[in-house]
């Protein structure tokens, strides 16, 4: 299958901290992938190598065709790569429209962004804060901006790091929905997420990382009835 | 053009009103004083303008620009002294030195963040005073004189009357104010906004942060050096006393955070204010020295406290709108 984004051996150490070791896996174009995996299992780090944020000790990171193993954040980003962060981190000084509107501009002129702020805003649900200050939004809705603003990159790729955590039943279905939108509408996802009924029923495939390794990988079918995962979960050593 | 005066009407109508202000000054203000604190207020202003790119959009706090003040300022002195060249040609030269050099500096400079950049930029400014004291081809400790009496005022920008230079400033000034406006609302201006907001979030938007920061670094340094090469032909003489003392690159910095940091029309605001509390503080208290100091930090003191956004907050629309409801509600409070 053709795949979009290609991991190979990607090790991640922080001096003596090995945060990943050795992780391979491939994500096919257009499909969802999820990444789970207990506190520290070091999806978060994966992400920030991945997207540019502090390169890999060793390994390479393949994007459409593309070696982005030392690449800046930025280049990823006009390449195609749009992330979200765990923590929103939103420009709070600036509004809603306005931090949009600058991700509009990593492949828009200044007209056009204008434009595509607005529809982008419409499109998440957040024109009615259009001139609010970010910093003024409580939480679930700084997820939205934080989605928001890596959709108006007009990724091919789209990161989601726990955008579901701290949301309620019904903003989980409606964020549910609304990956499920963003996926028809050509963009292939990556997502980390602890909330097991949403991987299980958004994803095409489930990777699951334990103490920076590959556990396992394979359908929301296969990986929820694996016994090492099932152990990784409700407890046991992750070394 | 029509659409962008229809957009920004307030900000034009301010612009028109300062521009008329400006025009009839001359005529109105006899005071020679008055008229010297004028004119540095917009050489001050310049300064500003120029500083609030790095400083005041992009959020790196600089506080070694009188190093790019003094390299326009002995650019057009030395121009003038050892070459007969104008400050219209030489000036130009001092902005290319200024952003040559701001873009050598800017490589490591811009590599450290917070307060770590403000202490660097600090430490580059003291070691070009230091430079500029011991160089001899720069005139050392004693600087350069460039009294012009041979060519006509226009050439050396060395007019007898002080309102000549006045209006020559003010238009500069109101060129510069229009180059903020449009940068304010540009790209640029949005991506240098990102970048003070949260670097690490301006990255993953696309932003080149480093690029920008450059690109920010470089244009402050070369309109700062403008406003040097324009005060050079006004005093006549630069010495690195006058030109690089520590505390100059703090003032530059002053005027943008208390007139308005990041945005277009606080400089101007804060360059006005200070520099007439300054002279004037300076002019009253003479019989004292220091007090003039004393008056000016405890006025800075209240302003920062009181008015933490700079002064320009004071005219802000939102501002007006919050008093506006406030006396409406206490009014209506009254009927009741």
């Amino acid at each position: 299958m053709d795949s979009i984004l290609q991991i190979v051996e990607a090790t991640k150490s922080f001096g003596g901290l090995v945060a990943n070791s050795g992780i391979t896996f491939d994500v096919p174009r257009h499909s969802i992938v999820g990444i789970v995996g207990p506190n520290g299992a070091g999806k978060t780090t994966l992400f920030n190598s991945l997207s540019g944020v502090h390169p890999l000790t060793s390994g390479k990171v393949i994007f459409d065709g593309t070696d982005i193993t030392r690449a800046k954040a930025y280049d990823i980003c006009a390449m195609g790569m749009g992330r979200t962060f765990q923590i929103p981190q939103s420009l709070n000084e600036m509004t809603v429209w306005e931090n949009v509107l600058v991700a509009c501009l990593c492949k828009h002129k200044m007209g056009q962004a204008r434009e595509r702020a607005d529809q982008v805003l419409e499109e998440m649900g957040l024109y009615d804060f259009r001139d609010a200050p970010a910093g003024t939004l409580n939480v679930v809705q700084k997820k939205r901006l934080e989605i928001a603003r890596a959709v108006a990159t007009d990724p091919k790729l789209l990161l989601l790091d726990e955008t579901m955590a701290g949301l309620t039943g019904i903003e989980r279905k409606e964020a549910s929905q609304l990956i499920r939108q963003l996926n028809q509408k050509g963009i292939t996802i990556l997502m980390i997420e602890h909330v097991m009924e949403i991987v299980m029923n958004v994803s095409d495939k489930v990777v699951v990382l334990n103490g920076g390794k590959l556990l396992m990988e394979g359908t929301p079918e296969e990986v929820s009835v694996d016994e090492e995962v099932i152990s990784a979960y409700l407890g046991g050593t992750t070394w | 053009m029509r659409d962008a005066i229809k957009k920004n009407r307030t900000f034009f109508l301010g612009y028109v009103i300062c521009l008329a202000i400006g025009l009839v000054i001359p005529g109105v203000v006899t005071s020679t004083f008055a008229m010297n604190t004028i004119v540095l207020s917009l050489i001050w202003s310049i300064m500003g303008i120029g500083w609030n790119f790095i400083g005041g959009y992009a959020g790196q706090i600089s506080n070694g620009h009188a190093l790019y003040y003094a390299i326009g300022a002995y650019t057009v002195a030395i121009c003038a002294d050892s070459f007969d060249l104008s400050p219209w040609l030489s000036m130009w030269l001092g902005m290319a030195i200024s952003a040559l050099i701001a873009f050598l500096l800017g490589k490591p400079l811009l590599r450290l963040g917070g307060a770590y950049f403000l202490i660097a930029t600090m430490a580059v400014a003291e070691c070009a005073r230091v430079i500029f004291l011991n160089m001899p081809a720069l005139g050392g400790a004693t600087g350069v004189m460039f009294l012009d009496k041979v060519h006509s005022p226009w050439y050396s920008l060395q007019f007898p009357d002080k309102s000549t230079f006045f209006y020559l400033l003010l238009v500069i000034v109101a060129l510069l104010v229009l180059l903020a406006k449009y940068l304010d609302k540009s790209k640029f201006g949005y991506y240098l906004r990102a970048i003070k907001a949260n670097e690490v979030s301006a990255q993953s938007a696309g932003i080149n942060t480093p690029k920008y920061k450059m690109l920010a670094y470089i244009l402050s340094a070369m309109i700062v050096s403008l406003a040097g090469s324009l005060y050079a032909p006004f005093v006549t003489y630069v010495d690195p006393y006058t030109l690089l003392p520590l505390d100059k690159s703090t003032m530059i910095c002053l005027v943008a955070v208390m007139g308005g940091i990041g945005t277009v029309a606080g400089p101007i605001l804060g360059a006005f204010v200070m520099t007439f509390i300054s002279e004037y503080a300076r002019a009253i208290f003479s019989s004292y020295s220091g007090l003039n100091m004393l008056v000016y930090g405890i006025i800075v003191i209240f302003i920062v406290l009181y008015i933490p956004n700079g002064l320009i907050s004071v005219f802000s629309k939102a501002k007006l709108g919050q008093r506006l409801k406030k006396a409406l509600a206490r009014s209506k409070g009254g009927v009741r």
